[in-house]
């Protein structure tokens, strides 16, 4: 072939690839289409697959796997953001037994998707059930203060369980300390689910997790299981007979995505809504509002950012003192939130009756060297894991902690192995992230036990103790007074060091109308107020 | 006196994309280890005064990231780092693949059946979650990335050369040794080796070229070097983030085309090198 043919040939190549090109890109793009012909479906995107169908049986116990049950199945109650409780599976609750008791009025109208009514023996039988010593539960330590349990929350043999049936529509749930309703709540109604126990009455215990049920999981709340890919896809269709009312769209359609895709696929019209919250960064804000979406500003922080620390291995308080003086709050929450943040020296939600007096960046570079010089740190690397999205911020951390005299080495690992090197001393420091509630030891109470000694703390007692004086205290004045006292230990202490709080941003849905964004935080979504029309 | 130069030297300089190509990687190494010596940036420093996400300006020519480090400094000192581990990479996996290749074709029998399995496995595993999967066990370093890429590359070479050893140990010179008494050892490594590495040699800077992407995207996925270190794939993580793909085009631009020119430059000079080494081939 010679050269003048070769390059006709090309021309004509390209000239046919670039009409072709510039032809697909003329063509009307195709709707994708809806399940079926008059189905209005919720595309719904969500970061992080969910583990188990069965509400129980979540390895991770995640909030990915929480919003899910939140839909298959009913709670007592809709935590809403600012911490106030709206009726759902029950109607009322009333405290009882001079504190020691609650009692739940339950929803008469309430059943599950069979069609059985949901009773307060269904309650009764489900806690029974998970409380059960031979029942696989993963995590039940929610239940740990249910009267009759261990500090598990597993049954002990021999002790009545604190769970009665007053009536067919009544719950009585006994504690083993006084607890205000709306604070247990606000705790665990992420955690308590009604089963469909009169199809589990020839299972036994030891074999509930692993029962097909979970498969195609039959429960009360606002939405029916339709199928599954696990890990990938979830289709749920719209509970007509809900209590609280049907759902404005026929079915919903869970898909597992990268977090960096969520915007864009919403921006796209792949999908109707993510979760949590359709949370969006200040960065990305300009690009939602800029593709048509109104962003909401949340009224009540979302996120409490921490710097965890292994207390074994920085024995000495002098050099978490040390630490906490050498970062920059003020820099680091600028480059992980933006103007969403504020610094913190507590994990007390502000505007609460516990919070005090607005935090002040306790930057100190000086003062951390002095404490440093005071303290046993002899020059070794320690480390700080974090997840890859916080990579950055850790480098920052990384700096801070440098410019002070403190070695450090990061590590980059996926979250679980984070917080399981936290706990089995691995690292010596984490950044991790949590969604805060508004009572005062929603972050603490948990992290200070023989069980769950996260901070590697070696000596609990002090903790223990003043942990359950505060749990016990019914009388707010004096329950403030206790939290202050806690505070001013942990200031001297510092097991681990707050960072800031972050109010989140909200992407409204263009397509669906009656979300409530800010009330996600709390793994609970209003779908059955959701409305997408046809 | 003019020293003779080689003659495969001479045809590969005078291949004139090859020889530009290899001008402009020799220039690249040199840049990248001469540059931050002047540029005065510490590539993991923090610059407060100029903030997070600052656009070009003459204290900082390609911008800061998102911690407010000089953009410019990361891309020099992630080159030396790209680099590094691309050419490593290579070295390890030729210097493993070359006398396992050997042995497979020039021993037959147990040698070849174990061997060539061996590849067939290393070859049939999607490469990069292998590597992914090594390097997330051994954790993330320069050494643990040179290795592992280097380890796993092997058996690209060792086919490559197995391929050339077989047909080699028959011709008549190889057989003469024999004759003469020569040891296997010596019959390899000096009668056959020198006859089998010229593909060796074409496809070299393609393996490097190959290991500098494999970097970039381990790095690019979140598994590469150890925060705060730089590489090329590292940087293009910053366009992870849909406000700086649309918005910042500084932080991930340059790295983007450090990758994509010095790939295309080591592709040239191998493609040269085959032609240079195989002057009948190539017509």
């Amino acid at each position: 072939m010679n050269v003048k043919l070769k390059k006709i040939l090309a021309l004509t190549l390209s000239l046919v690839m670039a009409c072709s090109l510039c032809l697909t890109a003329c063509g009307n793009q195709e709707e994708s289409p809806e399940p079926s012909g008059e189905t209005v479906n919720v595309n719904y995107g969500l970061s992080n697959a969910w583990d188990s169908l069965m509400p129980y049986y979540s390895v991770s116990g995640s909030n990915y796997s929480r919003i899910i049950y939140d839909k298959i199945y009913d709670r007592l109650a809709y935590v809403q953001a600012d911490g106030t409780c709206l009726p759902r599976g029950a109607d009322s609750w009333e405290s009882a037994d001079n504190g020691y008791a609650i009692l739940f009025k339950l929803n008469e109208k309430a059943a599950f998707h069979d069609g059985t009514p949901v009773t307060a023996q269904h309650w009764a039988d489900t806690l029974t059930l998970v409380t059960d010593p031979a029942c696989e539960v993963f995590g039940r330590t929610f239940l740990s203060g249910l009267a009759g349990t261990d500090d598990t929350g597993a049954a002990v043999a021999g002790e009545k369980l604190g769970v009665d049936v007053v009536d067919e529509y009544t719950l009585k749930l006994t504690f083993k300390n006084p607890v205000i309703p709306n604070e247990f709540l606000v705790d665990y109604n992420r955690e308590i689910y009604v089963l469909p126990t009169h199809l589990l009455a020839e299972v036994p215990a030891a074999e509930l997790m692993t029962n097909e049920l979970w498969l195609a999981p039959v429960g009360s709340g606002p939405c029916k299981f339709v199928s599954e890919l696990a890990g990938s896809n979830l289709v749920l269709e719209a509970n007509e007979n809900y209590q609280l009312g049907a759902p404005g769209f026929d079915t919903l359609t869970i898909t597992v995505m990268d977090k960096a895709n969520l915007l864009t696929a919403l921006i796209a019209g792949d999908l109707d809504y993510y979760a949590f919250g359709g949370s969006v960064s200040e960065e990305n804000r300009p690009i939602a509002e800029e593709a048509g979406f109104t962003v909401l500003e949340g009224t009540v922080p979302a996120t409490f950012y921490e710097l965890m620390l292994n207390n074994e291995s920085i024995s000495d308080a002098k050099t978490r003192q040390a630490i906490n003086l050498a970062l920059d709050k003020e820099l680091l929450c600028l480059q992980s939130a933006g103007s969403m943040g504020f610094v913190t020296n507590t994990s007390i939600l502000p505007g609460t009756p516990y919070s005090g007096p607005a935090a002040e960046n306790a930057y100190d570079l000086q003062g951390a060297k002095d404490l440093l010089a005071e303290s046993n740190y002899a020059g070794e690397t320690l480390t700080l894991a974090c997840t890859s999205a916080r990579a950055s911020l850790a480098a920052l951390i990384q700096q801070n902690l440098n410019e002070a005299g403190l070695n450090v080495q990061i590590e980059t690992v996926d979250s679980s192995t984070m917080f399981a090197g936290m706990y089995d001393g691995t690292y010596d420091m984490a950044v991790a992230s949590h969604t805060p509630t508004t009572l005062p030891l929603w972050f603490t109470a948990s992290r200070f036990t023989e069980d769950n000694n996260l901070f590697r703390v070696a000596d609990l007692s002090y903790y223990t103790q003043i942990l359950d004086m505060i749990q016990q205290e019914t009388v707010e004045e004096a329950r403030v007074a206790l939290v202050d006292e806690f505070e001013a230990y942990l200031a001297q202490e510092v097991p681990f060091v707050p960072l800031w709080f972050y109010y989140s941003l909200h992407v409204q849905s263009n397509t669906v109308t009656g979300i409530d964004y800010p009330s996600s935080s709390y793994c609970n979504e209003n779908v059955w107020e959701w409305s997408k029309g046809e | 006196m003019k020293r003779k130069q080689h003659p495969v030297l001479k045809r590969l300089l005078a291949d004139r994309k090859a020889a530009f190509c290899l001008a402009f990687l020799a220039l690249e190494i040199l840049l990248l280890l001469i540059l931050p010596l002047f540029l005065g940036q510490d590539p993991n420093l923090t610059d407060k005064t100029a903030g997070f996400w600052a656009p070009p300006s003459s204290e900082h020519l390609l911008g800061t990231d998102d911690v407010g480090r000089d953009i410019l400094a990361r891309l020099l000192y992630g080159g030396q780092i790209s680099l590094l581990v691309g050419y490593l990479s290579a070295i390890l996996g030729t210097l493993l693949g070359v006398p396992l290749g050997l042995l497979a074709g020039y021993k037959g029998g147990k040698w070849e059946y174990w061997i060539m399995r061996a590849c067939d496995t290393f070859q049939a595993f999607p490469s990069l979650i292998l590597v992914l999967c090594l390097v997330s066990l051994l954790g993330p370093s320069v050494w643990n990335i040179i290795l592992v890429q280097g380890v796993l590359g092997w058996s690209s070479v060792a086919r490559l050369v197995y391929g050339s050893t077989l047909s080699v140990k028959e011709k008549e010179y190889v057989e003469a040794s024999r004759a003469l008494g020569a040891t296997d050892r010596a019959i390899l490594f000096r009668t056959v080796l020198p006859n089998v590495i010229a593909p060796v040699w074409a496809a070299f800077p393609m393996k490097v070229g190959r290991a500098i992407l494999s970097e970039s995207s381990l790095s690019f996925l979140g598994v590469g070097l150890r925060t705060p270190q730089a590489s090329w794939g590292n940087l293009m993580q910053n366009a992870l983030e849909l406000i700086t793909l649309t918005t910042r085009p500084w932080a991930w631009i340059p790295p983007g085309l450090c990758i994509v020119v010095t790939v295309l430059a080591l592709l040239l000079v191998g493609e040269g090198l085959r032609k240079a080494l195989n002057p009948r081939g190539s017509r």
